[in-house]
């Protein structure tokens, strides 16, 4: 199993620059459909630890841990700030529940639909986000 | 940032500027496109073609253009790369914009419906 780690500050211009650090790093890995969704989804948990979780602590830095195996890669996303919600990532994906014409509430939607598995918990050690893509042609 | 190509009867093809609408530009994209609507452009198209990746913030500024524009217009897309089409789709934005392959395709068929 190969790993890597990358870090940022919670700053909302640090998200992209990362996003596609992560990709580049990952695109012998994966499927271009699943990188997509790959991308998609941690887009969406690093925004929402920036908007959401840092409180305006300018200074909070989030971790992303990467690792790969023949069947799959996994991603663990681990920040200091604020927990998100309880269960809020226990709920099946709602995407075809949000109002079409909302224009806010689809990020935890959108990682819960894009990566295979999810997994949250908050805990003296932090937050961690984990998701799950699988490799194709792995069982 | 936006560009815009202003053409008769209200319409505008507006193209972001950015590689990337996500978080970090989506505001100032819808503000900037907002000016437009404000101004009277209430047809635009806005073509997509030089952006790579747009997250759930780059589709609430299009709906919330969207939302501005109201009855008295319409907003289309158009040059969706793959990952953004697949956005559209997981999001079904692909059922509230249309899409068209290119500027120029959104033109004739955006006109023809004038």
């Amino acid at each position: 199993m190969s790993r890597s780690t990358f870090r940022m500050v919670a700053e909302i211009d640090a998200v992209d620059p990362l996003a596609l650090a992560l990709k580049a790093e990952l695109a012998d890995a994966l499927s271009p459909d699943t990188l997509i969704r790959l991308e998609i989804a941690l887009v969406e948990a690093l925004t929402n630890i920036v908007v959401h979780g840092s409180a305006g602590n300018s200074g909070l830095l989030i971790d992303v841990l990467v690792a790969v195996d023949a069947a799959a890669v996994f991603i663990e996303i681990i920040d200091n700030g604020l927990p998100a919600p309880q269960g809020i990532y226990e709920q099946k994906p709602f995407l075809d529940e949000i109002d079409a014409m909302a224009e806010s509430g689809r990020g935890v939607a959108l990682i819960l639909s894009c990566a295979d598995a999810v997994r949250y918990r908050s805990d003296a050690g932090g937050n961690h986000l984990e998701l799950r893509f699988l490799r194709e042609g792995a069982p | 940032m936006i560009k815009a190509e202003t053409h008769r009867n209200g319409l505008c093809v507006v193209s972001p500027g950015v590689e990337r609408l996500t978080a970090a530009t989506a505001v100032v994209f819808k503000e900037e496109a907002g000016r437009l609507i404000d101004a009277g452009h209430d047809r635009l198209i806005i073509d997509l073609t030089d952006v790579s990746f747009i997250d759930s913030s780059g589709i609430a500024a299009l709906v919330g253009l969207l939302k501005r524009v109201g009855n008295r217009g319409e907003i289309v897309v158009c040059g969706l790369a793959s990952s953004v089409a697949q956005m559209f789709r997981i999001t079904r934005m692909d059922r509230v914009f249309p899409s068209y392959p290119d500027s120029a395709a959104a033109l004739v068929a955006v006109e023809a419906q004038a």
